[in-house]
Parts: C-alpha cells; sequence; structure tokens
C-alpha cells in the first residue's frame, strides 16, 4: 500500500514537474517583491494603479541602467515610504512587530515545558498503576495492537 | 411591512430583556417555572427576529424602495437571487442576517441541552438572549434596516424610523445596486457559511460560562461542547474557503489569500477553534486543562466580536470595509464588557477548576497537544497584532505602513509549518505516556516515506528549499495517516480475522472522532499542498495581444481570437475569446470577461473582472481581461499558470467529510463479528 502510494505521489509529481521547472527574470521577481503604495496588500506586479503602472517601468528603466534590485528597493522607500515592503521595516518601533510574536513563542513554549515538567514530578494518584504502564510500552511487542487489543476485550 | 419587521425588532428586545432577567432569577432561585419560562423567551426572540428577518427579504424582493436599506442596496434589475443575498450586502442587514442566524443557533442548543440541567440551563440561556440583546441594540439604535427615506424641508434625505421634524415621505424610482463585488454566486454562500461560523462560535462560550456560572465543573462539558464547537467550526472552514474562492475568481489577482483585515478576522477565530477542538480532548480523556478550555472557548467567541469590530467599524482602510457607521462604541464597550465579565466569572470559581490527573510523561499525546496549543495562539496573536500594527504603528510614529503578505508569510508560515509537523508526530503519540523508543518504531515508515518523498521532490521537482521542506512535512503527515490507519485495521484483524476493507470500516466506525479527525488532516495537507505550490511556482504574464496574437507562458500559449458581447439584466458584459494551447495541442477556448454595472452611482469604481480559468489536478490556467481599445483590435490581458490550486478546493471538501464522519451519529457496531458459519446456518 505504502509502496503504491509513493508511486502515486511520485506519478503526480511528474506531472507537475514541466510547469514547475522555469525561472523568473530579475524585473518580475522585483515586483513580485513590492506593494502598491495605494491600495492595501495588492502586490505590485498585479496591481492596475497608475503609480504602480510608472514604478514597474520604472524597474524596467532602472535595471536597464545596471542599478541592483536593493537599490531599486531603496529608491522606492525613499520616495513612498516603507509602504512599498508590505511589512513593518526592521529598525526602531517597528521591530516589536517582529519580536513580539517570537517573544510569545518562546515564553509558551517554556510554559509548557515547565508545565509538563512539574506535573510529571509530581506524579498522580495511583502511583503503581503508572509504574507498570510506564513498563508495558517497552516490553509488548506492539504496544498499539495491545491497546487496541484490550478496548476490543472491554466491550 | 417595514412596520411590522420593526415592530418584531422591539418586541424581540423587550422579551430578550425579560428572558434575561427571568432565566438570571430562575438560576438564582433554583426555579424551573420561571427558568422554563426565560426558556420560552428565547424561542420567542427566534420566532420575532426570524419575522423581522422575513419582512426584510420581502422588502428586498417586492423592491420596497422607501426602505432605506433596500433603496442603497439593491435596483429594479438585479436578478431575484441577488436581491434575496442582498440582506447581507450591507451593515444593517447583515447585522439583522446575524441576529437571525444566532436565533437559530440558540433554539438548536437550548432544545438539545436545556433540559440537563436546570441552572445551567438558566444561566445557558441568559447568556445567549445577552449576545442576542446586543445585536438587537445595534440593530435597534445604530443601524436599522427598516429606516425609511425622508425628504427634509432642506431638500436632503435621511434614513429614520419615524418621520424626522417637517419631512415628508420619500420613495426613489429606483434603488443604487448592490456592490457588483457582490454580485457573484460565491458571494451569495460564502457569507452565509462565514456567518454560521462566526455566529456560532458564540455556543462554546454560552456552555462554558453557563458551566461556570452553575458551579457545574466537572468534565461532561468537555464532551457536549464538541460537537458545539465542530459545527461552527466546519462552517468557518467552509466559509473562509469560499471566500478565498471568490476572491480566486472574481478579484483578477492571480491569489486567493491577500492577509487582509476582513480575511484575516475570519482567520483569527478559527486559529482558536481549531486549537480548543483539539484541548478539548485532553479534558475529556484526561480532566485536565480546567481553565485553559473554558478560557479558549471565551476567546473564540470574543475574537469574532474584535474582528467584526475591526472590519465592521472602518477603523482600518481595506476593500471589504464599504462599512462605516456609528456601531464602533457599541462594539467596543460590548468588547471591554465580555472581557471583564469572563475574567471575574472565571476568577470566581477558579479555585474549583483543579484538574483530576496529572501528567504521566512529558512525552505523551496530551503534551503534543499542549505545544500545539500554544502554536496556534501564537498564530491568533502574530495575525491579530499584525492586523491590527498599522493602526498602533500610525498612532505612535505617524508613518502610514502597511502590513501584508510578506510579514504575515515570515511570521505565520513557520508556525503553521510548526502545527503540520506536529500533526504527523502527534497521532502516533499515545495517551499518558509514549517512550521514545515507542515513538521511534512508530515513526519510522512515516519518516522513511516523507524523506523518500523529498528526494524525489528534490530531484524531479524543484531545488528551491521551501517547497520541499514543507512538501517533506505534508509527506510526513500523509504517511502518518495512512499508517494510523494501516495499524488500526491491521489490530482489528489479527483479533477478529475480518478481511482488509471490512476491518478497517469498523475500527473508523469504532472511533469515529480519531479517524474523522484524520480524514480532516488529510484535507489540510491537500490544501498546504496547493497553497506551497501556488504561491511558489506561480507564473504570470501581463501582455496586451492584437487580433490572432499569440503570447507563451510555462509551456501554454495563448492567442486572442476576438471580443463578443452580451447583455444581462443589470450589466453589460465583454468577453474576450483566447485559444489555449499546450504543446501545439488546443486545450479549449477561455473566455475572461469585464462586467460593466450600469448603476454604480456613489461607488468609487470601475467595471469588475471576472477570469476565464480551466483547472485540473496539476494546475490552473487563468487568464484575466483587463480592457481593450479599438473596437476589440487590441486587448489587455493578465494570464496566470497557478500549480495545484484545484487541491486547496478539494481539501475544503475532504475536510467537510472528515468532520462530518467525525460527529455523525453511528451506531456503534459490535465489538466482534459472529463468524460467518454460524450467520449462515442462522
Amino acid at each position: 500500500m505504502m509502496r503504491r502510494l509513493l508511486l502515486a505521489l511520485i506519478f503526480l509529481l511528474l506531472l507537475a514537474a514541466p510547469a514547475l521547472a522555469q525561472e523568473g527574470d530579475p524585473a518580475d521577481a522585483l515586483q513580485k517583491d513590492l506593494w502598491c503604495p495605494i491600495c492595501q496588500g495588492i502586490r505590485l506586479d498585479v496591481c492596475d494603479q497608475k503609480v504602480c503602472e510608472q514604478m514597474r517601468e520604472m524597474i524596467d528603466q532602472e535595471l536597464a541602467a545596471g542599478n541592483s534590485p536593493e537599490q531599486i528597493k531603496a529608491q522606492f522607500i525613499e520616495l513612498y515610504g516603507p509602504v512599498v515592503l508590505g511589512e513593518p521595516p526592521r529598525q526602531g518601533f517597528y521591530l516589536t512587530a517582529w519580536i513580539l510574536p517570537i517573544l510569545l513563542l518562546v515564553a509558551g513554549l517554556a510554559v509548557v515545558v515547565w508545565l509538563t515538567r512539574r506535573w510529571v514530578q509530581k506524579p498522580a494518584t495511583a502511583p503503581a498503576a503508572i509504574a507498570t504502564a510506564a513498563a508495558s510500552p517497552e516490553t509488548a511487542p506492539d504496544p498499539y495492537l495491545a491497546r487496541v487489543e484490550k478496548e476490543l476485550q472491554d466491550l | 411591512m417595514a412596520d411590522l419587521g420593526y415592530l418584531s425588532l422591539v418586541l424581540a428586545f423587550i422579551v430578550t430583556l425579560y428572558g434575561i432577567a427571568i432565566s438570571l432569577i430562575g438560576a438564582w432561585r433554583r426555579d424551573e417555572l420561571l427558568a422554563l419560562s426565560g426558556r420560552n423567551a428565547l424561542f420567542a426572540v427566534a420566532a420575532l427576529v426570524t419575522l423581522a428577518t422575513v419582512a426584510m427579504w420581502y422588502l428586498l424582493i417586492s423592491n420596497d424602495f422607501s426602505n432605506e436599506y433596500v433603496a442603497s442596496h439593491s435596483e429594479r434589475s438585479l436578478p431575484l437571487f441577488y436581491r434575496f443575498s442582498a440582506l447581507w450586502g450591507g451593515q444593517a442587514g447583515s447585522l439583522l442576517f446575524w441576529g437571525f442566524m444566532m436565533a437559530l443557533y440558540n433554539v438548536a442548543l437550548t432544545a438539545v441541552v436545556w433540559k440537563r440541567d436546570l441552572k445551567r440551563g438558566a444561566y445557558l440561556v441568559a447568556t445567549l438572549l445577552a449576545v442576542q440583546l446586543f445585536f438587537l441594540t445595534i440593530v435597534l439604535f445604530a443601524a436599522n434596516p427598516f429606516n425609511r427615506l425622508w425628504v427634509l424641508p432642506s431638500g436632503a434625505t435621511t434614513g429614520a424610523i419615524f418621520r424626522p421634524e417637517g419631512a415628508a415621505l420619500f420613495i426613489p424610482a429606483d434603488g443604487s445596486g448592490l456592490n457588483p463585488l457582490l454580485q457573484n454566486y460565491w458571494m451569495v454562500f460564502h457569507p452565509i457559511f462565514l456567518y454560521l461560523g462566526y455566529v456560532g462560535l458564540t455556543l462554546p462560550m454560552a456552555l462554558a460560562v453557563a458551566n461556570l456560572a452553575a458551579g457545574k465543573l466537572d468534565n461532561s462539558w468537555a464532551r457536549e461542547v464538541r460537537v458545539w464547537n465542530l459545527i461552527p467550526w466546519i462552517f468557518l472552514t467552509i466559509g473562509i474557503l469560499m471566500g478565498s474562492q471568490w476572491a480566486y475568481l472574481e478579484l483578477g489577482w492571480g491569489g486567493f489569500w491577500a492577509w487582509d483585515p476582513v480575511e484575516n478576522a475570519s482567520l483569527i477565530p478559527w486559529l482558536t477553534a481549531t486549537a480548543f477542538l483539539h484541548s478539548i480532548m485532553i479534558q475529556q480523556q484526561r480532566g485536565m486543562l480546567k481553565v485553559w478550555n473554558v478560557t479558549l472557548a471565551f476567546l473564540g467567541f470574543w475574537l469574532v466580536i474584535i474582528g467584526t469590530f475591526i472590519t465592521r467599524s472602518g477603523i482600518i482602510d481595506s476593500v471589504h470595509s464599504f462599512a462605516l457607521s456609528n456601531v464602533g462604541p457599541l462594539f467596543l464597550s460590548f468588547i471591554l464588557l465580555t472581557f471583564v465579565g469572563f475574567l471575574a466569572l472565571l476568577w470566581q470559581r477558579l479555585p474549583q477548576l483543579q484538574s483530576d490527573a496529572e501528567l504521566d510523561s512529558m512525552l505523551s499525546r496530551e503534551s503534543a497537544f499542549l505545544y500545539v496549543n500554544v502554536l496556534f495562539l501564537v498564530a491568533t496573536f502574530a495575525t491579530l497584532f499584525g492586523t491590527l500594527f498599522p493602526i498602533i504603528s500610525e498612532g505612535i510614529t505617524n508613518t502610514k505602513i502597511a502590513v501584508s503578505a510578506p510579514y504575515f508569510n515570515k511570521v505565520d508560515g513557520p508556525i503553521f509549518l510548526g502545527i503540520l509537523l506536529l500533526m504527523g508526530i502527534g497521532p502516533l503519540l499515545g495517551w499518558r505516556r509514549s517512550s521514545p523508543g515507542m515513538l521511534r518504531k512508530s515513526l519510522a515508515p512515516p519518516t522513511a516515506f516523507a524523506l523518500a518523498t523529498i528526494a524525489v521532490i528534490y530531484l524531479i521537482v524543484t531545488r528551491q528549499w521551501l517547497p520541499v521542506l514543507a512538501w517533506g512535512v505534508c509527506a510526513l503527515v500523509l504517511g502518518t495517516i495512512f499508517w494510523e490507519y494501516f495499524r488500526g485495521a491491521r489490530a482489528r484483524r489479527s483479533v477478529t480475522g475480518e478481511s482488509w476493507p471490512l476491518a478497517l470500516l469498523r475500527v473508523m466506525a469504532r472511533n469515529q472522532r480519531r479517524y474523522g479527525g484524520y480524514i480532516v488532516h488529510l484535507g489540510v495537507i491537500m490544501i498546504a499542498l496547493a497553497i506551497v505550490g501556488a504561491t511558489t511556482f506561480q507564473f504570470n504574464l501581463k501582455k496586451s495581444l492584437s487580433l490572432n496574437e499569440e503570447a507563451t507562458l510555462a509551456g501554454y500559449t495563448f492567442t486572442y481570437t476576438g471580443l463578443e458581447s452580451e447583455k444581462a439584466s443589470n450589466h453589460d458584459i465583454m468577453i474576450a475569446n483566447v485559444l489555449v494551447e499546450k504543446n501545439g495541442k488546443i486545450v479549449g477556448t477561455l473566455k475572461p470577461r469585464m462586467n460593466f454595472y450600469a448603476n454604480i452611482s456613489g461607488r468609487d469604481m470601475g467595471p469588475t473582472t471576472e477570469v476565464g480559468l480551466r483547472t485540473n489536478l496539476v494546475e490552473d490556467v487563468y487568464i484575466v481581461f483587463n480592457g481593450w481599445e479599438d473596437n476589440g483590435s487590441l486587448a489587455a490581458f493578465e494570464f496566470f499558470v497557478n500549480p495545484l490550486m484545484l487541491w486547496m478546493w478539494l481539501g475544503g471538501i475532504v475536510m467537510v467529510i472528515g468532520t462530518t464522519f467525525a460527529i455523525w451519529p453511528l451506531p456503534k457496531p459490535a465489538p466482534r463479528r459472529v463468524p460467518a458459519a454460524s450467520v449462515v446456518t442462522n
């Protein structure tokens, strides 16, 4: 069953492969990396605003003039503000948008680790039962099977 | 009709107040008659709100333009279908619709669970009616859909229920029409499902609050609340996916999710509801996390209200926020009030909410659920914070910035990947405890499958690390799901000797929640496959073509073969014909279109587009028609090739199937089958 599944997936990926194999050009990549300064959440390469048309033309000109994508990006930020990045810049106050979720993640994980440790160290009601439960998974040939069997017998 | 609707709402408001008061007194005095009267008040409110909703539909369908809402959200030439859906096309109507959904849910929940416990039932009715009261207040006092149009002595028109000083009734000849963007069939169904999700998340909160208030703090609520959370959860899931489908077909930018505030507002409660439906299992199995679970139940509801506030008060600019009115302060007060109220109640009951059991091992299904809870919560916070960040930063730094896809993809993306990873590992861990050796043993086949998949993707498809990693994790989950099915069926077979398919079916029916859950996981994996595929490997090309000129993209050739036009009841349609070929073989003709609505007065918008789409399991060909010149000798297009998109919608269907299977009341099959021989002789 597993092998057949694997084959099916390979077949699927083979089908998809030709469509996935192409590389984009730098102007296109840059357009996909910038955002409309007026609309909320519309990418530069698909936006219909006049400003965006001009921005796209400017990208072509600047690239032709030999400027790097990073330089062009910096120009746009100077022209329209950090809006064109589509994300908060990583400096000053804006850093909070980046740092807070990470802090929360670390804190949350720490709390779970702390809680589980505390709970494990302070064993619950029946220590004897737990001792046997602890021993069985290692020794039984297939604990899952044992569990299902037990469930079936319980009925 | 307008009078009847308005009167129903006023009566509903009064009966709601009565129902809350009588239920609270009934709960306090443990008086069955009073509590019963409270329950009947809830049923009466539902009937009255239904009547008001029907009245509103009547006004919309009969083109009664003396009504302000009808005049500004409908028109004579609007097809019947959209006159019906215009109920949720604007602020006042959608809030009434919200109240209507709420009434239906209230009746369903109360009819099923009210009689189980007198005191709890009374508190439940009071809680549900309190939320209902909030929406009735808004509809009656801030956004009344039954307002009439009046012309003032100054000549200006205004909407009001009662005649303003010196004003005369005003009936316009025609309405100003429904927002053309909403005239799409996905926009008829998407809001219904979304609201069924939003409104339904009141139920777990109400059950939590009622149980807390009644001091009914045992674990029976864990089993009870599960289904009342799963139902709104799956509706919300469908609603979100339908919204994506609409955005994909109608907005014509090649994507399905823009991290727009309105989209985020639907995702945020979905994340906590998903966390809740996992962590409630720990309480059901082990009697743990009692405080956390009631808090999550409350958060789901609370975030719905916050999301509605963000999107309905117009505090954030967005394509969706066509609604601007005085509902903001009401929402804000309700948000604060419910928060303080819930905290006070929780604080009071805190001593009685101790865990029954402790954790046996740091490596167990319980601990996996705890970690996944943290991830869901961080995703919730990050999405909410990111959505609000433009306002926060404008307030503090005075500079307008945008928080769009780059931010959310970078912050939420890794968290979602972590959730997927736990989705692959968690199901293999046993309740209470697992040993590393046992985990290693059961993780081996899925891991092998994942590594093989990674190798195949790396060698054949792409060397980009993101899709390789993400699809690898998807393969791990897929491996886990099938391994679980296989192990379950094998275990049953070894006991009963049944055939493989029968053993599989029986083992699934014996534990619907678990195996239904795995089907849902399968749907999630299909959606992840699509998201990674469509965002990483999308091709697009903007190009204007003259008649019979060709464009090529990702192996496809597009030939523009001409324009045609059609007329619909309230708009003109211009259709561009594009012949699509792949490797010299004709695939078909796609017909992207532009719709020109005559009646868009007061709306700053041009024509709407509808994409031409050909979809299959490998990729979508997606064409947007942007305009033409010289009678159609030149036409502007944007061509997209979006890989694997169909898997997203199929994944949604699989999620619905899995959820339905998990909650469907199947009779439990006999644990042991009678040997076949004896069946024959009988």
